[in-house]
C-alpha cells in the first residue's frame, strides 16, 4: 500500500510540475513576445522617417510619381548628391561645423569639468548659491540674454566669427553648461577621498591632482559631456543664425536649407518632396551619426553609470 | 569651546574658489552682465536704433505685453498648456520603455540607439524637412479631406481621406491630434529614457529575488520596489523636461519674442516678454522641484 500511495503521489506531483513549468515558459514566452512586438513597433515609428530621407534621397523624380514604388529602388540617383554638395560647399561648411563643435566641446570639458570638480571637492562660502545659479542658467532662455550679448558682441567686433559661440564654452556658459558641471559634479562626489590624499602624501599640487589624476579617471563623464556637446552644438540653430549671418562661415544645418528652394515633385500620395532637400538633409546629418555609431556603446554605459541617478 | 577649523582643510578650501574661477568669470561676463542688461532694457523704450540708447520707461513694456499685445497671452498660454500637459507625458512614458528595455533582450543596443534617435536630429532645418515631407499638419490635412469631400474611395490613398471616409471630419481631426501628440511626446523623450535606464540599473537584483520570495507579482514588484527607488530620478527627469520644452527653440512663444526683438527691431519690449516667459517657466520648474520633492525618499 505505501510504495504504491507514495508512488502514485510522486506521479502526480510530476505531472503537476511539468504543467506549471509549461504554463510558466508559455507565459514568459507571451508576454516577451508582446514586449518585443511593441518595442520593434516603436523602433519602426522612430526609424521611419529616417529610412524615408535616405531612400528618397536616393531616387529619380519619375520614380517618386510612381505609387507603387515606395521603397524599390530601381536605378541609385547619386545626382541629388552632387547638385547639393555642390550648392552646399559642402566640405567648406563642414570644416567650420567641425571646428565650432570640437573647439567648443574641448572648452565645455575643461571648464565644466574645473567647475564641477571645485563643487564636488571643496567647501567654500557661497558653494551651494553659486551651484543653484549653475542650475538656473540652464532654465533662462536664451532669448533673455541674447540683445544685450548681440549689442556686447558688436562692440568687441566679434560677429560673424566663430568667437561669440567658442568663448563662452570656456568659462563654463556655453549651451546647457549647466548640465555639463552638474554631471561632473555628480562624478567626482563619488570619486573615494583617498585617491587625492594619497597625491598630497607625495607632495602633489592641487592642479596638478586635477589633471593628471582626476581627468583620466573621469573618461566616461568626459566622453558623455563630450558627445552630447557634439550634438547639441552640432544640431545648435539659434546662435549660429544670431552671430555668423556671415557666408563664409555658415554651418552645416543652416545650409542645408539652401536645398529647399530647389524643385518640389508631387508623390502620388499626395505629399510633396524636394528631392534635393533630402540628399542636403542626408549629408547635414551623416557625420554625427557616424561619430555617434562609433561612440554609442561607450556612451549608453557612460551616462548609465554616471551616477545620474542618485542626486 | 568653539572648535576651530584646522588651518589646513581652511587653506585647501580655497583651492575651490580656484578651480571655480573660469565659471565665475563666465557667470560675471556672460550671465549677470547681460541678466541685468536686459532686465534695464525691459524698463526702458529704445529711443533711436544705431545707439541704443534709452529712455526709462517704468513698466510700459510689461501693460503692453498683457493688455495690449493680442498675440502673446494666447501664445503664452498654449506654450505653457503644451509644458503641463506634455511632461507628465513623456515622464510616464520614457520609464514605460526603459523598464521594456531593462529586461534581458536581445538587439537592446538597437533599440537604444532608435530611441535616442530624436536627440541626434534636434530640432531645425532637417527635422522639419523630415516630418514636413512626411505627414502635413493634422488641420491642414484634415481641411484638405473635408474639402474634397472623401467619400468615394478613389481619395482614400492618403491617411486624412482615410480617416474622414470612415470616421467623419470631427473624429478624424481629434485622430490626427492625437497622433501629432505622441509623435512630439516620442520626439522629446530621448534622453529621459536613458537617464531612467541608468537609474534602474542601479537597483540590485536581489531587492526583485527577495520579492519573489516572498511571492510577488510583476505588477507588485513595480509599485513596491522600482518606483519608490526611481522617485529622484522622475525628480530629474521632470524638471529637465519641463526646462527642455520650455527652452526648446521651435516653441512658439520664443519664436515670437525673437521676431518681436529682431525684425521689429523693438528691443525692450522683446526683453521685457523674454523675462515675462522665464519668469514663468522658472516658477513651473521650481514649483514642479519642490512638490516633487516631498515625494522623492533617499536610501
Amino acid at each position: 500500500m505505501n510504495p504504491t500511495i507514495s508512488e502514485n503521489r510522486r506521479k502526480q506531483e510530476k505531472i503537476t510540475f511539468r504543467m506549471d513549468h509549461f504554463r510558466k515558459v508559455s507565459g514568459k514566452f507571451l508576454i516577451n513576445l508582446i514586449i518585443y512586438a511593441l518595442l520593434i513597433e516603436l523602433v519602426f515609428v522612430f526609424l521611419y522617417p529616417l529610412i524615408y530621407l535616405v531612400f528618397n534621397s536616393l531616387k529619380y523624380d519619375f520614380e517618386l510619381i510612381d505609387a507603387s514604388k515606395v521603397w524599390v529602388i530601381t536605378r541609385v540617383n547619386a545626382e541629388n548628391y552632387s547638385n547639393v554638395f555642390q550648392k552646399m560647399n559642402y566640405f567648406h561648411t563642414l570644416f567650420n561645423t567641425l571646428t565650432v563643435v570640437l573647439i567648443s566641446t574641448v572648452g565645455h570639458v575643461l571648464s565644466c569639468g574645473l567647475a564641477g570638480y571645485g563643487f564636488a571637492r571643496f567647501q567654500f562660502r557661497g558653494k551651494g548659491i553659486m551651484f543653484g545659479i549653475a542650475m538656473l542658467s540652464l532654465i533662462i532662455p536664451p532669448q533673455v540674454l541674447i540683445m544685450p550679448l548681440y549689442i556686447q558682441y558688436s562692440e568687441l567686433n566679434w560677429m560673424g566669427t566663430f568667437l561669440p559661440i567658442l568663448v563662452p564654452c570656456f568659462f563654463g556658459f556655453g549651451l546647457k553648461g549647466g548640465l555639463y558641471i552638474f554631471l561632473f559634479r555628480q562624478f567626482f562626489k563619488t570619486l573615494p577621498k583617498s585617491y587625492e590624499e594619497a597625491a598630497k602624501i607625495e607632495g602633489c599640487s592641487m592642479p596638478r591632482i586635477f589633471f593628471s589624476i582626476m581627468l583620466p579617471i573621469a573618461k566616461t563623464t568626459i566622453l558623455v559631456v563630450s558627445i552630447l556637446s557634439v550634438v547639441w552644438h552640432w544640431n545648435d540653430a539659434f546662435e549660429p543664425d544670431t552671430y555668423l549671418s556671415n557666408y563664409n562661415k555658415i554651418l552645416v544645418q543652416r545650409i542645408s536649407g539652401v536645398a529647399q528652394y530647389g524643385v518640389k515633385v508631387t508623390t502620388a500620395l499626395g505629399n510633396e518632396i524636394n528631392l534635393d532637400a533630402m540628399a542636403a538633409c542626408v549629408l547635414a546629418m551623416l557625420p554625427l551619426m557616424i561619430i555617434y555609431f562609433v561612440f554609442q556603446k561607450q556612451f549608453m554605459q557612460g551616462v548609465e553609470n554616471s551616477g545620474l541617478a542618485n542626486f | 569651546m568653539k572648535i576651530k577649523k584646522s588651518k589646513l582643510t581652511s587653506k585647501e578650501n580655497k583651492w575651490g574658489y580656484f578651480f571655480t574661477a573660469p565659471w565665475m568669470l563666465g557667470f560675471l561676463a556672460f550671465f549677470t552682465y547681460p541678466l541685468v542688461y536686459s532686465l534695464i532694457l525691459s524698463f526702458g523704450k529704445v529711443r533711436d536704433i544705431v545707439s541704443y540708447s534709452l529712455d526709462f520707461a517704468g513698466w510700459t513694456n510689461y501693460a503692453n505685453a498683457f493688455f495690449q499685445d493680442t498675440d502673446f497671452i494666447p501664445l503664452l498660454l498654449d506654450t505653457l498648456k503644451e509644458v503641463l500637459i506634455k511632461t507628465p507625458l513623456v515622464v510616464v512614458f520614457s520609464l514605460f520603455i526603459a523598464i521594456l528595455l531593462n529586461r534581458e533582450l536581445k538587439f537592446k543596443g538597437l533599440f537604444r540607439v532608435a530611441f535616442f534617435l530624436p536627440v541626434l536630429l534636434g530640432t531645425g532645418v532637417v527635422m522639419d524637412t523630415i516630418t514636413g515631407n512626411i505627414a502635413k499638419t493634422a488641420s491642414e490635412l484634415a481641411a484638405e479631406a473635408y474639402e474634397s469631400m472623401a467619400t468615394s474611395s478613389e481619395e482614400m490613398i492618403s491617411l486624412s481621406g482615410t480617416l474622414v471616409a470612415i470616421f467623419g471630419y470631427r473624429i478624424a481631426y481629434f485622430m490626427s491630434n492625437l497622433l501629432t501628440l505622441t509623435k512630439d511626446i516620442f520626439w522629446m523623450s530621448g534622453i529621459q529614457i536613458i537617464i531612467f535606464l541608468g537609474a534602474l540599473q542601479t537597483i540590485p537584483e536581489s531587492y526583485y529575488e527577495a520579492a519573489y520570495c516572498d511571492g510577488a507579482m510583476e505588477w507588485e514588484k513595480f509599485w513596491k520596489i522600482t518606483l519608490p527607488l526611481v522617485t529622484p530620478t522622475i525628480l530629474l527627469n521632470t524638471v529637465f523636461t519641463i526646462i527642455d520644452f520650455s527652452t526648446n527653440a521651435g516653441n512658439k512663444v520664443i519664436k515670437y519674442t525673437l521676431d518681436t526683438t529682431f525684425k521689429d527691431f523693438n528691443l525692450a519690449y522683446g526683453s521685457a516678454l523674454g523675462w515675462i516667459y522665464f519668469v514663468i517657466s522658472g516658477a513651473i520648474a521650481i514649483l514642479a522641484f519642490t512638490i516633487l520633492r516631498r515625494f522623492t525618499n533617499y536610501d
